[in-house]
């Protein structure tokens, strides 16, 4: 479990990038982390694999302070970012020289990873283009079984079977002991895959809930024409409405919940949607 | 302790891995140099004077050259991914703690670093003694160990004084520095130095009147002598103070900038 308590952090003394930031991250959890563009989910993630050193407060796992960088910890926090070079390596070289920091590294796994992403084992890893670094870094993240999984977004760069390979391994790694990060924009990439959501905005997380709890009272419904009743956020698309309102039992409602739709109405309207999801929830009310 | 010998033993692999190209190129450069000036040397004074002279002249100052040299340079390398992000994996920013990483840079930038260079200057030292016989039928005396181990000997700190600290000021600008570590912060510890040393001098010369800095440094030995601290001479407390106390100040700044750097 990752415990975030209270933690500041600005790149520079004057401006702060995160404020007060009070999160408990739990094991088991494919945890998606979203915003707009600079709110600072990358720095979010850096401060979790303790590569940035917060102003105030702290992120812990197993009661250690990431940022102490102790060897137990290290060994534990895996962390693909965004943009990366890798070093002048053949893939081998690359297990043989870092595959040892991690003692619970799966070389099977490893294998099959790239076999899902289609990938031979690369010769010279700098050589690559983006999006086949990429694969074999996630392969490489995946195997190393961390506790703590971290990725920046990990699709960016990706083919379209890649995509789809990515959420495979990602849903048959998960175990009650391991947790995913995921920071993206590409949310419909990772729908199937994400089971909590986290929205990063002014500075502070404005939602944090699971999908189970979303989907359990919240729904989307579709209606031709204007929507008649109240709503937490309504958007229209060639003459429908879709209207994001608590959860009710009708045909027309829809199952699952788009991410999108769902980061629009939280950042539209985030206390509203957050007091609604912390009541209890009431299922049975019916529209007609 | 954090330090654990497996994964140091894994650390190294990556960096000299990393550092093997650049280490070699600079290597090749440095000798390519050496060789260039001996021959210069020779072809000019050597008619005049006793060319055995020239070379171990020549030895003697190129081995402590590429040794002083390799240590700044390799020294204001250290931290390299904490100053440039994306090379995150090129390193072993994500792996090592804090502790693992400064005492890999400690200890490659001097010990190993110091050792790669006495074995191929030794290489080196011997082809160009069979190179020079060669060419004009002479037998020199082949240049030894022993020359280098004359350096270090009881006494003499010299030059495993000016390592440390060279190796100290270097690694500590390397947490401060993004580009051009070496120039820089050999630049502004000259400056500092020259501050410090006018600032005594005014000092000095304010409470003694016209006292050489040179004077007062022997007075400092002197005094030590007198009072029974067991300095009994003054190269001991001169090592102590800026061979030891100084560059362990300095390598201890440099760790704690480390652990507050990342990124």
């Amino acid at each position: 479990m990752i415990m975030i308590d209270n933690l500041t952090y600005g790149y520079s003394k004057q401006q702060t990038l995160l404020e007060n930031i009070t999160l408990k991250l739990e094991p088991g959890s494919v945890y998606g982390l979203l915003g707009k563009n600079g709110v600072g989910k990358s720095t979010l993630l850096h401060l979790m694999a303790g590569l940035l050193n917060p102003n105030k407060g702290e992120a812990n796992w197993k009661g250690n302070n990431v940022f102490d960088r102790k060897v137990e910890t290290l060994s534990q926090i895996y962390m693909v970012p965004e943009e990366f070079e890798l070093p002048n390596l053949s893939g081998a070289k690359f297990l043989d020289q870092y595959a040892p920091f991690y003692p619970c590294f799966d070389f099977d796994n490893f294998m099959a990873n790239l076999e899902g992403f289609d990938l031979q084992m690369p010769k010279n890893l700098k050589k690559q283009s983006m999006g086949e670094k990429k694969k074999f870094l996630i392969s490489f993240a995946i195997a190393t079984r961390c506790a703590v999984i971290l990725m920046d977004e990990p699709t960016n760069g990706l083919d379209i079977p890649a995509k789809s390979a990515f959420r495979k391994m990602v849903a048959s790694s998960v175990t009650e002991k391991s947790l995913f990060v995921i920071s993206t924009h590409q949310v419909r990439d990772l729908e199937q895959v994400i089971d909590h959501v986290l929205i990063l905005d002014s500075k502070k997380v404005i939602f944090n809930h699971s999908i189970f709890t979303i989907q359990d009272q919240l729904s989307v419904w579709k209606q031709d024409g204007d929507f008649k009743g109240d709503s937490f956020y309504q958007t229209k698309t060639m003459g429908s409405s879709f209207n994001l309102i608590p959860k009710i039992t009708s045909t027309s409602e829809s199952d699952t919940i788009d991410f999108e739709f769902l980061f629009n109405a939280v950042m539209a309207n985030p206390t509203v949607i957050n007091n609604h999801l912390k009541t209890p929830s009431t299922h049975g009310n019916t529209m007609e | 302790m954090e330090i654990q010998w497996n994964r140091l033993s894994a650390l190294a692999k990556i960096r000299l891995n990393q550092r093997f190209r650049s280490s070699s190129v600079w290597i090749l450069g440095f000798l390519l140099i050496c060789t260039i000036i001996l021959f210069g040397a020779l072809l000019d004074f050597g008619s005049k004077n006793n060319p055995q002279k020239i070379l171990t002249t020549f030895h003697n100052f190129f081995l402590i050259a590429i040794v002083m040299a390799g240590v700044a340079k390799w020294a204001s390398h250290s931290f390299m991914e904490l100053r440039s992000p994306k090379q995150i994996y090129s390193g072993f920013m994500l792996p090592a703690s804090n502790l693992e990483k400064w005492f890999f840079e400690v200890v490659y930038s001097l010990p190993i670093w110091t050792g790669i260079s006495v074995v191929v200057y030794l290489i080196y030292a011997q082809g160009i003694n069979y190179l020079l016989s060669e060419i004009v039928g002479f037998e020199f005396e082949g240049y030894k160990i022993a020359n280098l181990t004359q350096e270090l000997r009881a006494g003499n700190f010299g030059f495993l004084k000016n390592l440390l600290l060279i190796q100290s000021i270097c690694l500590l600008g390397s947490t401060f520095f993004k580009k051009r570590v070496m120039v820089k912060t050999l630049l502004i510890s000259t400056l500092i130095y020259g501050m410090g040393l006018i600032l005594i001098s005014i000092i000095m010369e304010s409470l003694y009147g016209e006292v050489s800095f040179l004077y007062f440094t022997e007075a400092i030995g002197y005094i030590l002598k007198n009072n029974n601290l067991r300095m009994n001479s003054f190269p001991i407390f001169a090592f102590m103070i800026t061979g030891i106390l100084f560059p362990a100040v300095l390598y201890y700044w440099a760790f704690v900038r480390v652990k507050k750097m990342h990124l």
